[in-house]
């Protein structure tokens, strides 16, 4: 058995038969195929440019997402001002009734004189002035009344000191008087 | 053309070099290629995937051993290669025909056959006996380095040597009984 294992194997280790026709051109081009990958060619050179490209316009596209992300994150609050423009308006509607200055109108009481302004809605200017009998009378300007905008409150002192009464013990003069029931005891 | 020009030559991408080294080598690559493989088409596969990994690779060749061994290593470790990709489905096959191998080893001494028959023969194994059998009995590696190689136990490596021995030497028998009944 063994002879006949050694002899199989001396006989398989110098089996050495001719190779198939067409054997090494396929080998050719295998090697040539695997080659062409790596070996510089203008096919993958543009290959390689094109994709290049494609990657930068793709990155100025995302980046250019990202800055008007950016913006539009920045101009929210603007967008809320704007907004809160009609709300004044409507705050401005509801003050829209003829304002009287009541202060100048109480100075020019005196001679006679009513004077009253009167604010448009959306107009600051105080041009459109009723004046009533101003022909006799000095025209008196509309009293300015400056509001305070930061009240100063002046703080008391916490402690209040108030004088004590004292105390006088009035002693009755002459005889004490001694309380009894009146059942007589 | 001596070798190292010839290796200098196929490392520049020299044609004729190439051809040269595939003319000298061809023969013993295709040769070990059919050893291990399941048929010819198979072995051509193979041959040419050792052909591209040995002119890839002729850079990493160093001239300490012999230029003939490291084109044999390259081509059975193509095969080992081979082989763990496959081995799921080999395993299944090995499996189901080892009951029916318990042959009583018989001395034969005047077996008579031809190499295409003797290769036929090889080639008819399960993928892991003849795997084992080439590595054991041709290569020369001991059961343990091919435990390693194969990823397998050193047992399965010993049992499957074993089962190799007597399928080739039943089919080497019944190849002689049918070449006698002829003669007769």
């Amino acid at each position: 058995m063994e002879n006949l294992m050694n002899k199989i194997a001396g006989d398989l280790k110098n089996f050495a038969p001719e190779a198939p026709v067409g054997m090494e051109e396929r080998i050719q081009a295998a090697l040539s195929k695997k080659k062409s990958f790596w070996a510089f060619s203008w096919y993958t050179m543009n290959v390689y440019v094109l994709a290049l490209a494609s990657a930068g316009v793709l990155t100025l596209v995302f980046s250019n997402r990202a800055e008007n992300n950016v913006v539009a994150q920045v101009s929210t609050p603007l967008a809320t001002e704007v907004k809160a423009n009609p709300a004044a308006a409507v705050h401005a509607e509801e003050n829209s009734t003829t304002i009287i200055n009541a202060v100048s109108e109480k100075e020019s009481q005196p001679i006679k004189t009513t004077r009253r302004s009167k604010i448009v809605q959306d107009q600051t200017s105080v041009s459109t002035l009723v004046v009533e009998n101003c022909q006799t009378t000095t025209i008196v300007e509309p009293a300015i009344v400056d509001v305070a905008e930061t009240v100063e409150v002046q703080k008391m002192p916490e402690e209040i000191q108030v004088p004590y009464p004292k105390k006088e013990v009035v002693k009755a003069k002459g005889r004490s008087l001694k309380l009894t029931r009146l059942t007589g005891k | 053309m001596e070798e190292k020009n010839l290796i200098q030559g196929c490392i520049r991408g020299d044609k004729s070099s190439q051809h040269l080294l595939y003319k000298k080598f061809s023969s013993l690559v295709y040769g070990i290629c059919l050893r291990y493989a399941k048929n010819k088409m198979e072995a051509e596969d193979s041959m040419q995937e050792v052909f591209v990994k040995i002119y890839n690779h002729l850079k990493d060749y160093q001239s300490a051993g012999s230029f003939e061994g490291w084109v044999r290593r390259i081509a059975v470790n193509t095969a080992i290669t081979s082989y763990r990709k496959n081995l799921k489905g080999r395993l299944e096959d090995e499996i189901d025909d080892r009951s029916e191998y318990a042959t009583s080893l018989v001395e034969h001494h005047d077996v008579d056959y031809t190499m295409e028959e003797l290769m036929i023969c090889v080639q008819a194994l399960p993928d892991g006996y003849r795997t084992v059998f080439n590595l054991y009995a041709v290569e020369g590696y001991k059961h343990k380095e091919i435990a390693e190689m194969l990823e397998i136990d050193v047992n399965t490596s010993k049992s499957q040597f074993s089962r190799a021995k007597g399928h080739l030497q039943k089919a080497l028998l019944e190849l002689s009984a049918r070449k006698i009944a002829l003669e007769v």
